[in-house]
């Protein structure tokens, strides 16, 4: 095949232990294995294939070495046997010390993390827990507290309820009438594809268990390697949110986009590079 | 509000916009559009689309969308980040830190044939951006 394209994104498993199980878990990354570690967190009932795009940018792998893994119960990431029995709900616990026992499966010093939505929400979680593990934290709409979001729980796993055509106008309502559509349809599609339960049990954590306003003043010790990226037209993401973390967590920096919405880096991949640029600029300045 | 020509207009793009004729293929409800003094009653049959102006008590409904005439008038202009999409025009208000962010619409009635619809209600709130009427 003379014209066929073969993309340089590698998908490969890693085993994560942790709390006496082996969580056989997806990963891909871009070409670059010298480059610096970012490692990517997806939205909640999502998985790492929102971040094909910055997987595929070549500008990017010049620098740096693009991690995304799909948490268990997402993706290629099958959540552990008994999922039948138990009904899944993600923890602030689970969460943050899953990902920074991936981080050492992955034998990672010091990466970047990046999430976005709840993967941005558990940003201030980690950088309080660990604030050492990582050399910088970017999250992409992060909230320090959300309540709302589990009150739609019930309705994606109640038998009279399509979960995944719920989904997608829930999904369509948070993303910029100005991304490209072929993108906006694409994050409804990976959205379609959520395992059984999965976005209740998320939610679980981005409402329930998450809850970081009482350290946000904490943070300020570590404030210049946080980073908050926010896209205007997110309806659960709007300045005043951002403001808040602003006010609580001292040096942080945070960039407002107004073309971006809640899925920044799958909705509009070029609006996005221009939102992370000057902060990834910035974190290799202060590296330097 | 809803003229002859909004409801003839929005009639034939329900029927014709291939992806609208996805969304409600299979829609069953009955829901209360009001708008100000305006309601238009959208009834769905295993996706045979009708639309009612001004309904009256004989015909009864499952859950309704209610807001200002300005809440309308923002359906129908070009979006913004505050009025980009119905659901969005619905929740940004529950999610407010303080009072500054409004709800534009409101969800009410029985929240189950909602949810079991919601696709095929979006995609016909969303053909009122780009009908005549």
């Amino acid at each position: 095949m003379a014209n066929s394209k073969i993309e340089s994104i590698v998908g490969r498993y890693v085993h994560v232990e942790l709390d006496g199980r082996d969580y056989r878990t997806y990963f891909e990354e871009n070409a670059n294995t010298k480059g610096r570690p970012i490692v990517c967190l997806h939205t909640a009932g999502a998985d790492s294939i929102e971040f094909r795009h910055l997987l595929a940018d070549g500008e990017i792998a010049e620098r740096f070495r693009v991690i995304a893994f799909d948490m268990p119960w997402h993706g290629r990431s099958l959540p552990p046997d008994g999922w039948w029995k138990e009904e899944y709900k993600l923890s602030r616990r689970f969460y943050v010390a899953f990902v920074v026992a991936f981080c050492e499966a992955m034998g990672l010093d010091k990466p970047i993390l990046m999430g976005c939505s709840m993967g941005g929400y558990v940003m201030f979680d980690i950088a309080h827990d660990h604030p050492e593990a990582f050399s910088a934290f970017i999250s992409l709409q992060g909230r320090d507290q959300e309540k709302a979001w589990d009150g739609l729980s019930k309705w994606f796993v109640h038998p009279e309820v399509n979960a995944n055509t719920l989904i997608r106008p829930l999904i369509a309502s948070l993303i910029p009438a100005s991304a490209p559509e072929a993108r906006r349809y694409e994050i409804e599609w990976i959205y379609a594809r959520c395992g059984p339960g999965v976005l209740p049990g998320d939610f679980h954590f981005a409402s329930v268990d998450h809850d970081s306003r009482e350290y946000g003043p904490q943070l300020s010790r570590i404030g210049e390697k946080m980073y908050l990226i926010a896209g205007d037209w997110d309806w659960s993401c709007f300045k005043e949110h951002t403001d808040r973390i602003q006010q609580a967590i001292k040096g942080i920096t945070v960039v407002r986009s107004p073309d971006l919405g809640h899925f920044p880096m799958s909705e509009n991949p070029v609006a996005f590079r221009k939102a992370l640029d000057p902060v990834l600029r910035k974190i290799e300045q202060r590296s330097n | 509000m809803f003229s002859d020509a909004l409801i003839s207009n929005l009639t034939r793009a329900v029927h014709e916009d291939p992806e609208t004729r996805l969304a409600t293929r299979h829609a069953t409800f009955s829901s209360l559009l009001e708008f100000g003094p305006h309601t238009l009653l959208v009834k769905a049959r295993e996706g045979d689309m009708k639309f009612i102006p001004s309904p009256t008590t004989d015909e009864p409904w499952d859950f309704s969308v209610r807001g200002t005439v300005e809440a309308f008038r923002h359906l129908r202009e070009a979006a913004t980040p505050l009025t980009n999409h119905p659901i969005g025009m619905a929740t940004q208000g529950l999610m407010a830190v303080g009072d500054t962010t409004p709800t534009h619409l409101r969800f009410e009635g029985n929240y189950q044939k909602l949810y079991a619809n919601l696709a095929a209600v979006c995609a016909v709130l969303s053909q009122l951006r780009h009908i005549e009427g």
